[in-house]
C-alpha cells in the first residue's frame, strides 16, 4: 500500500475539521474525493503535504514505510508526496526555473545523488513545458508571477510533471478553469498516470472527472468519507447532488 | 550643548591649520562653507529629518580623525575590484589615482579641487552648490568647507557614453575621512551611465555630495553603492533636477558602514521628466542604516517610481523615509512609492514613513509600506517542493533583495549578492 490513512482526526484553531478519516491508497491508483464545501477535502490536502496549521489529534497516515506525521513538508515532498495547490501563491524574484531546478536537487541530495546537469535539466523541463502547453518565457519569470488562474494551475501540473511524485495530491485543481485549460490541466494528468504513480483528486465537481477517469471516488462529508465506489458514483452524484449521497 | 559647540570649535581650528587653496575663489567658497557650518553645527534630533541619527560617535570621530596625517594605506588598490567595459575612475583614499584609472573621456574630470578648479575655472560658479546648498544641513557645509576630491562629468549635447563611468571611492587607510563631490551636468539629449562604489578595508568616514543636473530629453542611468567597512560613517546626498523629458534611474544600495545615512532628492521641474528610484538597505549586528528619498514633482506630466526594501538582521536599525511632493504646478503627475521591509530577528527595527503631500488636481499617486517576516505561506510552498527550510529562507532573502539588485550590472550584483549573503548568514 502507498497511503494508508487510518482514525484521521484532524483539528484547525481547536476546531475538529476531519473526524475519523480512512483512506487507502495502492500503487498507480486515480481516487478521487468529492464533496462539498466545508467538508474537509483542503483540510486534507493540507494535512498530507505537512501544513503545522492543522493539527493531528489522533489516527495516522501511512506513506510507504514512514509515518508522515514524523515528518516536515520538505521531508515529504523529498519522498514523492506532491501538493498541487488550490490557490497557487506568487513568489515574485523566485522564477519558476529556478525553483524547478533547486527542488530537483533537492530531492537528489537527499539521495546522495549529484546535482542534474544543466543541459538535460533544461532539455527536460522544456519537453515538459510543451507537454503544459507553457511558453518557454514562463519559465524565467517569477513563480506564478502574474499569471491568470488557469495558468498558475497549469503551472502546478508543469511543476508536477518535472518533479515526477509517486503520490500527487491536486487540491481543487479544476476550479476556476475554462474548458480549454482543464483539458489541458488533464491531458497533463493522463499523461502521467502511470504503474508507479498515485493521484488523490480533490473536486467539488464532476466535470474534472469527465476527462480524468478515476479509480474510485469518494465522497467527503463532515469529516468523514460517507461513500465509496467507482467512476459511477460521481455521475450519480452530479445528478442527486451531495445532499442524498449520504442516504441513497 | 556645550560638547557640540567644542567639537565644531575644534573643526574649525584644523579647517584653519590647513593650506589655503591659492585660488581666490575656491579659498572664499570653503570660507563660505566653514561659516556655514559653524552656524548651523552638526544636525541634531529636534531637526525632525535628524530625529533617529545619532551622530555623537560621528561629531568625536571627525574631530579625532580629522587631525590625524596618515597618508599611506595598507592595501594595494590595483587589487580592488574594477569593473570590464567600464571607465574606470580610482579615487584611493581621496586621492585620484591616473595611474590605476582608465583614460577619461571627454568633458570628464577627477581631481582634488585645487588642480580641477584651474582647469575648470568655473567649477565652483557653474556647478558646486547649485542643488545642494550649504544652508540645508551641517553636514553639506562642511563637505564644501573641507571639500578636498572632485570628480565633474559634464557630458555635451547629444553624446552618449558608450561605456559606464565606474567612480570607484577606495578606503586604505584607518581612520581617514574623504569630502568627495560629484558634480554630474548631462547637457541636452546626452546620455551616461554613472556608478558611485564606496568600499573601504579601514574604518573611515565619508561625506559624500552628489549634485545631478540633466537638461532636457537627456538619460542617467546612476547608481550608488555604500559597501563600507563595518565601523565606518558613511553619510551621503544626492540632489538631482531634471528638465523636460529627461530620465533618471537612480539606485541607492548601502549594505555596510556602523553608521549609513543617506539623503536623495530628486525634482522633476521640467514637463514630462521621470525618475525611477530603487533602494535597498542591509545592515546586521548593531548597525545603522537610514535612506530618505523625496521626489518633487514641480512640472506637469511627470512620473516618479520609487521602490525601496531594507533586510535587517541582528539589532539592526533601520530608518526609511520617502516623500511625494506634487506642487500646484504637477498636473497629470503619475507617482507611486512602495516600501517592504524585512526582519530576520526579534532585535531589528525599522522606522519606516512614506509620506503624500499633494497641492495639484488630476494626479494618480499611491504609496504603501509593508514591514514584516518572510512569508510563511512562501515558505510553506517551496517546501512542498521537497526544497529544506534553510536553503527556502536563503531563497526568499536573495529574492527580496533581488528585485533591487536587478538594476545594477551584472558584475556588482554578484559582488553585492555574495556581501548580502555574508551579512544574512547565508552560506553559499
Amino acid at each position: 500500500m502507498l497511503l494508508k490513512i487510518k482514525n484521521l482526526h484532524v483539528s484547525i484553531n481547536n476546531t475538529e475539521i476531519i473526524k475519523g478519516l480512512n483512506l487507502s491508497i495502492d500503487n498507480g491508483e486515480v481516487h478521487a474525493i468529492m464533496g462539498p464545501n466545508g467538508s474537509g477535502k483542503s483540510t486534507l490536502a493540507q494535512t498530507l503535504a505537512g501544513n503545522k496549521d492543522y493539527e493531528i489529534t489522533n489516527g495516522d497516515m501511512h506513506y510507504l514505510d514512514n509515518n508522515l506525521d514524523g515528518l516536515d513538508p520538505d521531508e515529504r515532498a523529498r519522498i514523492g508526496i506532491f501538493l498541487g495547490f488550490q490557490y497557487p501563491i506568487e513568489i515574485p524574484g523566485v522564477t519558476n526555473i529556478y525553483l524547478l531546478r533547486a527542488a530537483l536537487n533537492a530531492r537528489r541530495k537527499s539521495m546522495d545523488q549529484p546535482e542534474i546537469d544543466s543541459a538535460e535539466f533544461m532539455r527536460f523541463v522544456k519537453e515538459k513545458a510543451k507537454l503544459m502547453e507553457i511558453d518557454q518565457k514562463f519559465l524565467s519569470r517569477g513563480v506564478n508571477e502574474g499569471f491568470s488562474g488557469g495558468e498558475k494551475k497549469r503551472n502546478e501540473i508543469f511543476q508536477m510533471a518535472v518533479l515526477q511524485p509517486k503520490l500527487a495530491i491536486l487540491d481543487e485543481t479544476d476550479s476556476g478553469l475554462d474548458i480549454d485549460a482543464l483539458k489541458i490541466v488533464a491531458n497533463g494528468v493522463n499523461q502521467q498516470r502511470d504503474s508507479d504513480r498515485s493521484f488523490l483528486l480533490i473536486t467539488h465537481y464532476q466535470r474534472l472527472l469527465d476527462y480524468i477517469e478515476p479509480d474510485f471516488v469518494h465522497v467527503l462529508s463532515d469529516g468523514k468519507i460517507v461513500r465509496s465506489g467507482d467512476k459511477s458514483l460521481a455521475l450519480e452524484l452530479e445528478e442527486h447532488g451531495y445532499e442524498n449521497s449520504e442516504k441513497s | 550643548m556645550n560638547k557640540s559647540i567644542n567639537k565644531v570649535d575644534t573643526l574649525r581650528k584644523i579647517w584653519e591649520q590647513r593650506p589655503e587653496p591659492e585660488n581666490t575663489v575656491l579659498a572664499q567658497r570653503q570660507k563660505f562653507g566653514l561659516e556655514s557650518f559653524i552656524k548651523q553645527g552638526f544636525p541634531n534630533k529636534k531637526n525632525e529629518k535628524w530625529k533617529y541619527t545619532d551622530l555623537k560617535k560621528l561629531e568625536k570621530n571627525y574631530s579625532r580623525w580629522l587631525a590625524r596625517k596618515e597618508t599611506s594605506g595598507n592595501t594595494d588598490p590595483k587589487k580592488l575590484i574594477s569593473l570590464k567595459n567600464s571607465i574606470h575612475i580610482a579615487i584611493v583614499d581621496g586621492t585620484f589615482r591616473p595611474d590605476i584609472s582608465s583614460t577619461l573621456p571627454k568633458g570628464v574630470y577627477a581631481g582634488s579641487i585645487n588642480d580641477l578648479i584651474n582647469t575648470n575655472p568655473d567649477l565652483i560658479s557653474n556647478y558646486w552648490g547649485n542643488l545642494a546648498k550649504d544652508e540645508d544641513n551641517g553636514l553639506i557645509s562642511l563637505n564644501s568647507a573641507f571639500s578636498d576630491t572632485v570628480v565633474l562629468i559634464s557630458i555635451a549635447k547629444e553624446i552618449t557614453l558608450e561605456h559606464p563611468l565606474y567612480l570607484n571611492f577606495i578606503g586604505t587607510i584607518s581612520e581617514s575621512v574623504i569630502f568627495p563631490r560629484v558634480l554630474i551636468h548631462l547637457k541636452e539629449s546626452s546620455k551616461a551611465e554613472i556608478i558611485e562604489h564606496y568600499t573601504s578595508n579601514q574604518p573611515r568616514i565619508v561625506n559624500a555630495v552628489t549634485e545631478i543636473n540633466c537638461e532636457p530629453r537627456s538619460r542617467l542611468i546612476y547608481c550608488k553603492i555604500q559597501q563600507e567597512h563595518e565601523e565606518s560613517s558613511h553619510t551621503s546626498t544626492q540632489y538631482a533636477s531634471l528638465d523636460k523629458e529627461s530620465y533618471i534611474s537612480s539606485t541607492s544600495i548601502d549594505v555596510g558602514a556602523e553608521l549609513s545615512r543617506n539623503e536623495s532628492k530628486i525634482i522633476l521641474r521640467g514637463q514630462g521628466s521621470q525618475a525611477k528610484c530603487n533602494g535597498l538597505l542591509v545592515a546586521n549586528t548593531k548597525n545603522y542604516v537610514e535612506s530618505r528619498i523625496d521626489v518633487e514633482h514641480a512640472a506637469p506630466d511627470t512620473k516618479s517610481r520609487e521602490k525601496y526594501k531594507s533586510i535587517l538582521s541582528d539589532q539592526a536599525k533601520g530608518v526609511f523615509n520617502g516623500g511625494i511632493l506634487v506642487d500646484k504646478d504637477g498636473k497629470k503627475t503619475d507617482a507611486a512609492l512602495v516600501n517592504r521591509n524585512l526582519l530576520l530577528s526579534e532585535a531589528a527595527e525599522i522606522n519606516a514613513k512614506p509620506e503624500l503631500e499633494i497641492y495639484a488636481d488630476d494626479v494618480k499617486c499611491t504609496h504603501g509600506s509593508t514591514t514584516g517576516q518572510l512569508s510563511e505561506d512562501e515558505l510553506f510552498y517551496l517546501l512542498t517542493r521537497g526544497i529544506s527550510l534553510t536553503d527556502s529562507h536563503n531563497i526568499l532573502i536573495q529574492a527580496f533583495a533581488g528585485e533591487i539588485l536587478e538594476n545594477v550590472g551584472i558584475e556588482l550584483r554578484v559582488n553585492l549578492r555574495q556581501h548580502i549573503n555574508r551579512m544574512v548568514g547565508i552560506s553559499s
